[in-house]
């Protein structure tokens, strides 16, 4: 079978020495930044990127990847120990994992945490490798008018599955096709936005954009607030569930994971919103809904599952077709594009070294991370209690050579350094930088297919709908679109998000 | 007053030490600037150099990557180095075409430059999707007229070597065709295979392997001469589009003003270096044949090609902005 004989040779290229450590590094990294509040994944991506030019592409995607599902390993010990989401796909993992600490029952929320994370990204990784390749052939019979409709479809869902305000996240993708408008036109070759500067005719740098919005805004924002973090526990006494919390989590485990699964695929889904999904499901079908916010390790084993699932599975649309559904997938395709990669279904025929490596890399990553975050518990919990001024001048220090490193020029760092401003308002202002970054990201493929499918037109904008994929898709963007205006809708998706 | 006089005591010394500079040159590490992105022709060029000039030299030589605007700012840079002969650098042939398409270009592409050596051509070819119902130019070109303003060329943006290929191929063969620009030659790859697009000019090395697999059908060879790999294939200009002739090249220049004795010492060097077997065949597996001329014929290749390229870009009214 093919499946297997490609995840043999996955596992060949990421099971060489350079690779396990980087993955290791990546995982590590990532339960780092998911234990301390406030620096989330896209900071930690962010600041590695320019790190990544030296290296060979499949090796950088697997650190990056390594990342972003080890930060939903690390995020729960912080929820459950301090009662602060390390990360945002956390959040939820608090209420129920945090009065399980306060019972005396830290370990085994934590062990259920993380072998449920386990669990779950083991499916996921299974659905990347199996479901791959027939979206990578649907793919391929993509024209320029499909991947444009498709691109309007996701933006849209972008929108209504994003946490916070319709209107914010609508203003922040508009923010961010602005941004991502400024340079040499693809199409036509006009300099746009420059103001006359050779600087700014390929564009806002990728790198800076993201690090001045996640990193240098993460730090500034965490620097206003307290320091002082309470530890539930200092001592965690055995991290074996008993029998009757085992009996409890293992069937919100599989729910969670399929749920993460299928909500991970989604445009503007990923870790955050299957958690919340889950955990929401979760409490409307336990048999005893007042167990919840007690301490109930279904409340913890579902979102914590949930979140690793839709971690790993929404690396599919963004490895098929080159989309990015939610902010850490946008950064994955800029570190590719700076890599010379394009991403698209051609990326499995063209680079399947770099698919099936990063693919298996995945589960090795999941597997180290169990280890990481169990026996490991006792330095995460020192680690928690390092004071925020030790470490951000170093990461300061670190970002800003990153980002010379990039062109061998200051430019970047200026702009990274008027980005954090930018971020800071915005932060202030409530406003998610995630779907600036996806409108920067989409914005200028978006406007390419766009023109392009109107080039081979001569003009002709009926390519649209008379080509059927086309067609299906506006059609879904336009139901999404009515959907989200009916009231009984808007009242759900608020219910959703409430808890956040 | 004071300050005059050691202007001028200034000025007199720097003169006598001209000649002596460029005897004892070079007495410290050499910088090549490359003013295209890591990976690309530029910069493989720029590397190769200088990693067997060093030992050549007795010095360190770097390079420095300073990408950006299609490489007018590494070029700029290159233009605004002392004309010492520590700072050279790596163009290739988009650098002809910059007069005719930048708007304030910041610097004269042929006079402010000395032209040290030219380094490779680069082969380009003509090539199609199988889905195309041509296998030779002629055929291609009727299937053209048949079709005409159907048929779609691609390049690797507006105003690239390619764009000026394509619109001169369908201007000297006297068919209409649609331009589709991609952001690249790699971009263009999926729309180009699944045949959206039905022709596209290449470097050799960046289609070798779709032609070799069958994914693309290999019209003819873009240059002046037939491709070694495929010597039974004619070149555009034999196969009925006289005077076509798309070239593909590499360059190291200095600022102006280097001294002559600097220049001939960094040809012998640099022409040195090119003829190693070794450097030949990494040459040789982008599909390029290394030159190694002297500075005057590396001037003339220079002026010839932009004043070409000029007058073709103002012939075919390719401008950026429409």
């Amino acid at each position: 079978m093919d499946l297997f004989a490609n995840l043999a040779n996955g596992f060949s290229i990421a099971l060489t020495l350079q690779n396990v450590f980087l993955c290791f590094i990546g995982a590590l990294l990532g339960t780092a930044i998911g234990v301390l509040p406030g620096l989330g994944p896209l900071a930690t991506i962010a600041m590695l990127l320019p790190l990544t030019y030296a290296l060979e592409p499949v090796s950088a995607l697997i650190m990056l990847a390594g990342i972003y599902y080890g930060a939903q390993y690390g995020g729960s010990t912080t929820a459950i120990l301090v009662n602060l989401p390390g990360e945002s796909g956390s959040v939820v993992t608090c209420i129920d994992g945090h009065q399980m600490a306060r019972k005396g029952r830290a370990g085994s929320a934590l062990a259920i945490a993380a072998v449920g994370s386990f669990f779950a990204g083991t499916v996921g990784t299974l659905l990347i490798a199996a479901l791959s390749p027939y979206l990578a052939k649907v793919a391929l019979s993509f024209g320029p008018a499909e991947y444009f409709s498709l691109m309007v479809l996701g933006l849209i869902a972008a929108v209504i599955l994003a946490s916070g305000g319709v209107l914010k996240a609508v203003s922040m993708i508009l923010v961010g096709l602005l941004l991502g408008s400024v340079g040499i036109d693809v199409s036509s070759g006009v300099h746009r936005f420059t103001f006359g500067s050779f600087e700014l005719v390929d564009g806002l740098d990728f790198a800076a954009l993201a690090m001045g919005l996640f990193a240098f805004c993460d730090i500034m924002a965490n620097a206003r607030g307290s320091h002082a973090r309470q530890l539930a526990t200092g001592k965690i006494a055995s991290l074996w569930p008993s029998r009757d919390e085992f009996r409890k989590a293992w069937p919100a485990v599989l729910r969670g994971t399929g749920l993460g699964s299928v909500l991970g695929l989604l445009p503007g889904g990923g870790a955050t919103l299957s958690s919340f999904a889950s955990y929401m499901i979760e409490k409307k079908i336990a048999r005893d809904p007042s167990e919840f916010g007690k301490g109930a390790p279904a409340g913890v084993a579902a979102p914590e599952a949930a979140n690793n699932a839709g971690a790993q599975s929404s690396f599919i649309p963004m490895l098929t077709l080159g989309i990015p559904s939610n902010g850490v997938m946008a950064m994955m395709i800029g570190a590719m594009m700076i890599h010379n990669i394009v991403p698209g279904p051609q990326i499995m025929t063209r680079n399947p070294d770099l698919f099936w490596g990063l693919v298996a890399s995945m589960w090795i990553g999941n597997a180290m991370l169990v280890i990481i975050n169990l026996p490991l518990i006792g330095l995460w919990v020192r680690f928690l209690q390092i004071p925020y001024f030790y470490l951000f001048p170093a990461i300061l220090i670190f970002s800003m050579v990153g980002l010379f490193s990039i062109e061998n020029s200051v430019t970047a760092i200026y702009m990274g350094a008027a980005f954090g401003l930018l971020g800071y308002v915005l932060n202030r202002l409530r406003c998610e930088p995630a779907p600036l970054l996806l409108g920067f990201i989409l914005g200028p493929m978006m406007e390419e297919y766009l023109r392009r499918a109107l080039l081979l037109s001569r003009g002709d904008p009926s390519v649209f709908v008379t080509r059927p994929l086309s067609a299906v898709l506006l059609a879904g963007a336009l139901v999404l679109l009515v959907t989200v205006i009916f009231p009984s809708v808007r009242k759900k998706r608020e219910e959703v998000f409430a808890e956040n | 007053m004071i300050r005059l006089i050691a202007t001028a005591f200034a000025l007199g010394a720097a003169a006598l030490s001209g000649p002596a500079a460029a005897q004892d040159y070079p007495n410290r590490a050499i910088s090549i600037i490359v003013p295209y992105a890591p990976g690309g022709q530029g910069d493989i060029t720029g590397r190769l150099i200088a990693e067997h000039l060093a030992p050549r030299l007795g010095q360190p030589v770097t390079v420095e990557n300073k990408p950006g605007a299609n490489g007018v700012i590494g070029i700029d840079a290159i233009a605004k180095a002392a004309p010492d002969g520590y700072t050279i650098g790596v163009v290739v042939a988009s650098h002809a075409l910059a007069r005719a398409l930048v708007p304030n270009l910041p610097y004269d592409p042929v006079t402010d430059f000395v032209p040290i050596t030219t380094t490779a051509r680069t082969q380009m070819v003509m090539v199609v999707p199988p889905s195309v119902e041509a296998d030779t130019v002629e055929e291609f070109i009727a299937l053209a007229k048949e079709k005409s303003g159907e048929l779609a060329y691609k390049s690797a943006g507006p105003g690239s070597n390619s764009h000026l290929f394509g619109a001169w191929f369908a201007d000297a063969a006297g068919v209409d065709m649609i331009h589709v620009p991609y952001s690249g030659s790699g971009a263009s790859m999926p729309d180009f295979l699944s045949g959206i697009v039905q022709l596209g000019f290449d470097t050799l090395p960046a289609v070798q392997q779709y032609i070799d697999s069958g994914q693309l059908k290999l019209l003819a060879a873009g240059g002046p001469e037939r491709s070694p790999q495929y010597p039974d294939v004619p070149t555009v200009a034999e196969a009925g589009v006289p005077g076509f002739a798309a070239n593909s090249w590499g360059m190291v220049l200095a600022p102006k003003g280097i001294p002559a004795e600097i220049v001939d010492k960094l040809n012998a060097e640099i022409n040195a270096v090119l003829e190693m077997p070794e450097v030949q065949e990494r040459f040789a597996t982008m599909g390029a044949t290394v030159v190694a001329n002297t500075p005057a014929e590396a001037l003339a290749m220079l002026e010839t090609e932009e004043a070409l390229y000029t007058d073709l870009i103002r012939k075919l009214d390719i401008t950026l902005g429409n």
